[in-house]
Parts: C-alpha cells; sequence; structure tokens
C-alpha cells in the first residue's frame, strides 16, 4: 500500500486538495476549476453530501446543512447536523477531517 | 557529398583566415622581429604553413569548440524542462481540448437561455393581446384596425421565430450529448438542481420543484450545470405548546 501525500488548503467558502500522484503534484477536483465548496450535510434520506451538492439544498434544508465551518474552527461551539450534535475534537481541534469524523457532543 | 564537404572547408577556410587576420601580435617582442616573422610566416611557395601559423590555427580552433561546448551545455539546460513535459504532453493537450468545448458550450447554453426567455415574453406578450382584444365590444372594434393586427401578427412571427431557432439549438445541443435536466414537478435533487428559493405551500408534496428559473444541463450523462429552482416546503405547524412558551 502507498502512502499519499495531501494538501488541503481549507477556505472559508471553497477548498482545494493536492496529491502528489503520477509524479507530479496534482490538484483533485470534481470539476475543471478543481474547487470544492466548503459545505457539507446530509439529505432528507441520510444520504452524506459534500461540496457544492450540500451547498444546493442550504436554503431548502438549513438543519440539514452546514457552511464556512473554518470561522468555528478552533472553538468547543456545537454544531447541530439533523438529529446530530458535533463539536471537534480537543486533540485536534485544527484539522477539517477530524471535526467531521468527531463524535456526537450528546 | 563531396559538394557538402567542400562547401564546410570553404567555410572553415573563411573563419580561421578572419581569426588570423584580427588575432593580436604577440607581446614583448620588438618590431624587427615581428617584421621579419612577417615576412617568413604564412603560406610558402610550395604551399606549406610554418609552425606558428598552424600554431595560432589550433589555439584558435580550441577556443571555438570550448565556446561551442559551452553553448550547448546552456541550450541543453534550457531545454531540458520541455523534455520533461514530453510526457505529459497528451493529457495537457486533452485538457485544453475539454477547457475549449466547454467554452463553447457554456455561450451556446447562455444563447439558448436568452433564446428561451425571448420566447417566454413573446408568448406572454401575445396572450396579453389576445386577451384585451376578445375582453370587450370596443376592443373587438379595435382590432379590425390594420396597425393592431399588424402588431399580433408581428408578435406571432416573433414567436415562430423564436421558437424555430431554440429548435436547431437544441439540434446543435444534442449532436455534443446534451439534455436538458426535467425539473418541474419533479422531487428535488441536490445533484443536479440548486434550491434558490422556497415556497411554503401545502398545494405540492414537500420537496417538489414548483417553478424552474434556470434550466439545468446534463453533458455526457453528468451534470454540466445544475439547474436553479423554486422548492415547495410544508409551511411550519404552531401547536399549542409553542403558544404556551411565548
Amino acid at each position: 500500500m502507498n502512502d499519499l501525500v495531501a494538501g488541503i488548503d481549507l477556505g472559508t467558502t471553497y477548498s482545494e486538495i493536492a496529491a502528489f500522484v503520477k509524479d507530479r503534484v496534482q490538484v483533485l477536483g470534481p470539476e475543471t476549476n478543481k474547487m470544492l465548496a466548503s459545505c457539507v450535510g446530509f439529505s432528507p434520506t441520510g444520504e452524506l453530501l459534500v461540496g457544492d451538492t450540500a451547498r444546493h439544498q442550504q436554503l431548502l434544508y438549513p438543519e440539514l446543512t452546514v457552511r464556512s465551518i473554518k470561522r468555528k474552527m478552533g472553538s468547543a461551539e456545537v454544531v447541530k447536523l439533523g438529529t446530530r450534535r458535533l463539536r471537534p475534537r480537543k486533540s485536534q481541534r485544527s484539522s477539517f477531517a477530524s471535526w467531521w469524523n468527531g463524535r456526537d457532543a450528546t | 557529398m563531396n559538394l557538402e564537404r567542400e562547401e564546410i572547408l570553404r567555410r572553415f577556410e573563411v573563419w580561421l583566415d578572419g581569426v588570423l587576420a584580427a588575432e593580436e601580435a604577440p607581446q614583448g617582442i620588438t618590431a624587427e622581429l615581428l617584421s621579419s616573422l612577417a615576412t617568413e610566416t604564412g603560406v610558402s611557395a610550395n604551399g606549406r604553413c610554418d609552425l606558428y601559423s598552424i600554431w595560432a590555427a589550433i589555439t584558435a580552433l580550441t577556443q571555438e569548440i570550448k565556446l561551442q561546448g559551452r553553448s550547448f551545455k546552456q541550450l541543453s539546460e534550457t531545454l531540458a524542462p520541455l523534455a520533461d513535459l514530453a510526457p505529459q504532453l497528451p493529457e495537457m493537450q486533452r485538457e485544453a481540448q475539454e477547457r475549449a468545448r466547454r467554452e463553447m458550450l457554456d455561450v451556446l447554453l447562455e444563447l439558448r437561455d436568452r433564446l428561451g426567455r425571448g420566447l417566454e415574453a413573446a408568448r406572454v406578450s401575445q396572450a396579453k393581446m389576445r386577451e384585451s382584444l376578445e375582453s370587450g365590444w370596443a376592443a373587438r372594434l379595435l382590432a379590425r384596425h390594420k396597425a393592431l393586427r399588424q402588431a399580433f401578427e408581428a408578435v406571432a412571427a416573433l414567436r415562430e421565430g423564436y421558437t424555430l431557432s431554440l429548435d436547431r439549438l437544441d439540434e446543435v445541443l444534442a449532436q455534443f450529448d446534451v439534455r436538458e435536466i426535467v425539473c418541474q414537478g419533479e422531487p428535488f435533487d441536490a445533484g443536479s438542481m440548486h434550491a434558490v428559493d422556497v415556497e411554503e405551500t401545502e398545494q405540492a408534496a414537500e420537496g417538489t420543484v414548483v417553478e424552474v428559473y434556470r434550466a439545468g444541463y446534463e453533458w455526457r450523462g453528468e451534470v454540466y450545470r445544475p439547474a436553479q429552482v423554486k422548492v415547495a416546503r410544508k409551511p411550519p405547524t404552531t401547536s399549542a405548546g409553542d403558544h404556551k412558551n411565548e
């Protein structure tokens, strides 16, 4: 198994991720502009939505969508997402991944 | 082949003559000795060169080879990054083609949107004119007026023109494997639709698209541009408990 080294530019509105693939650094992403909306959520059926797909439903299901989470990074604020209440892990508050892998606050 | 060899030798001879002619006199030698050397140097009657001329020519040649070698090294270093790019060229070419196709597609879709808006405006104008002309006896009387009839016919022609243009454009888009995403009356899908407005209503099921503001498109079976839609949502219910809290 090869280790993949990736770098993440976590922006308030959009994020980008780059990795060393095929002997060169490549920006990975769903579109040609390689930008991913900094937005996550769940559909009413419980499907995890990331990026633009989550952003598209924000107006309709604000209780199931979280956006601009960067502004809350490092804080102990609990975010509601449907029936879940999420908070960053104490040990890795600055990590985007750990935020979303964090355990339920309740 | 012989001609090339002769040409090379001729050019070499011209270059050598130039180098030797431009050469400065050796330092530290008296003028008398130099003049005596000058009379003795050069090609002799039997066609042989003296030792000084041969040495000067070899020195000039060595210097020239050194300069050429340095230039070649610089050229190799300059071209090295380009050689590294060679394996990536097919991918870069594919990306450039993809970008060009997308730019063209954006223009076509924008054109389609505008034609669609024009068609809708013509349809609404025609409907209003028909409604007003059929609404009362005075209007019916006015309808006989030539100018009004002409205006009505102009709007009808405009509508037909928009329809024909849109049909042709849809044919072109179909050739590019582009198709419009059907949204009206369908359940909201965050993957292909963007909810830009919400209407609280009991007339439609929650999550149903009640209006399409801007059409969305699929290209090669994938969402190219999501549709902008208005979606129905249930009005909030106020329970007795809420009143107690207030």
